[in-house]
Order: C-alpha cells, then structure tokens, then sequence
C-alpha cells in the first residue's frame, strides 16, 4: 500500500473515483465547505488530494489537505479524509511520511469523537478542543 | 475526519476502486515528493504567495532569469528591477537603492521554483 500526491492534472481522473468517500465523510457535517468546493479547491491547486492506493494498485481512500505556514511550524492540516479502513498503522505510517516529505512538521485535523478512538489507537493524540459560535 | 454517515444517495462509495492504469502510471511516477522537504515546502509556499497575489508566473521566472544576468552583467540589474516593480512582485522600496545582491538571490530561486511549479501545472 502507498499514499501517493495526485498530480493537479490527474484530479478529474481520480476525483470520480474518491468523492464518494469524501461525500460519507462531509454526510451529516455542518463542515465550512461542501464537495463542490473541495472539487474546486483541488482543481485550483489550492488543496492538495492524497490517494490511498492497497496492494492490488486500487483506491482504498483519499484525504483532501491544505498546507498552513505559521511562524514557528509548517502545517499539513487535513480538510477531509474518506474511504475504507484507511485509520489503520499501515495508511497512517505512509501517509504520514508523505506528508513530512513535503515539508510539513505537523499534522492536524478534526474529528468526532467515534473517530478519535480510532486515531488514539494508532497513538493519535488530542490536541485541543475546538468550539465554535455561528454569527 | 472519517466516513461518518450514510453517501448521499446518487454517490455510491465502494470499498476499493480501480484506477485506470495511466491514471496509476501518473501516480507513481509524479505523486511522490522528488526533492528535500526544505524545498518542496518553499514550493508550496511560492505558489500560494503567487495564487493569493495573482502574479503571473510566467513573469516571475522572466524576473529570475533577468536576476542571474544581473549578476553577471550588472547592467542587466535596473532592468530585473523594473520588471518586478511592473509585474507587483516588489515595490521600489522594498528594493532600496544600489544593488541589493540578497533579493537578486531570492528573485534566481523564486523564478527557478516557478518554473518547477509551471511544470506541475500552475497556471
């Protein structure tokens, strides 16, 4: 299994493919972006889209991530991520040095708490908690 | 951040899915990182500054060629200048006066990162 950066020109490709996990994932979420706008965000060069591929060179998942420069770290921050058993010690070591071989020093990205326990499995830790008020 | 609820009805989220085989071919050979992580994460803070700003970045790797040349021909330097200036990618007083030999360093390498972003496919 691999965790592979989709070229920009290969998004339209992959896309059709993945959106579906991505569809699952946003499903009940009162998230700040819809799939229409991921789609569009990936197409733009804006985000970048992550492609799980297993053993028999098939989709097992994808994660959409944008990358967030701060004064003191240079963060992969993960807008979505969707797909069959892709929270297990395998993906999530690949993924990982994916990530840090484009430079990022961290990880982060929100979850419910159902998927936090999945993540403190894997030695995931919480970091904060986010709140929020709609104005 | 996982699968959370049901697929909308019309999008159907089966458990692994083929992918085309120029599609994989792609994948392997361009959706790995090929440089140290110093570099690629310059790269992608590069082509946000030129997505956030609207800079052409056809006009910022012309700016890193004129900068290699000044360095050479210190001629060339007013000329590299000017062209920032026209282009928005520096104001006249971020320059300063006479040669500022750390900007033409800068300007070489932004254009260099430039012309490897335009190849993976920054417009």
């Amino acid at each position: 299994m691999n965790v592979y950066c989709v070229p920009v020109e290969a998004v339209e490709d992959i896309w059709i493919k993945v959106e579906g996990f991505f569809a699952k994932a946003l499903g009940k979420h009162d998230a700040e972006f819809s799939l229409q706008d991921l789609k569009k965000a990936l197409l733009n060069n804006q985000w970048k889209l992550f492609a799980f591929v297993n053993d028999e060179d098939k989709l097992n998942g994808a994660a959409v991530v944008s990358f967030i420069t701060y004064p003191k770290s240079y963060v992969a921050f993960v807008n979505c991520i969707g797909g069959r058993a892709v929270v297990n010690e395998e993906y999530y070591k690949k993924f990982m040095e994916t990530l840090k071989s484009y430079g990022a020093d961290r990880v982060q990205g929100y979850v419910t708490d159902s998927i936090e326990r999945l993540y403190k499995k894997i030695g995931v830790a919480r970091k904060t908690t986010m709140m929020e008020v709609k104005l | 951040m996982d699968n959370l609820s049901p697929s909308p009805e019309k999008i159907e989220n089966p458990t692994t899915t083929p992918i085309n085989q120029d599609v994989l071919n792609l994948l392997k050979n361009k959706g790995k990182a090929t440089q140290d992580p110093v570099v690629e994460k310059a790269k992608e803070q590069l082509r946000q500054v030129i997505t956030q700003n609207k800079i052409n970045p056809q006009s910022l790797i012309q700016v890193g060629k004129l900068a290699a040349q000044a360095l050479k021909d210190p001629s060339m330097y007013q000329m590299a200048v000017d062209m920032a200036v026209k282009n928005g990618i520096m104001t006249k007083e971020e320059i300063g006066p006479g040669t500022n030999y750390k900007l033409l360093g800068y300007a070489i390498t932004a254009g260099k990162l430039t012309e490897q972003l335009v190849q993976e496919g920054l417009k």
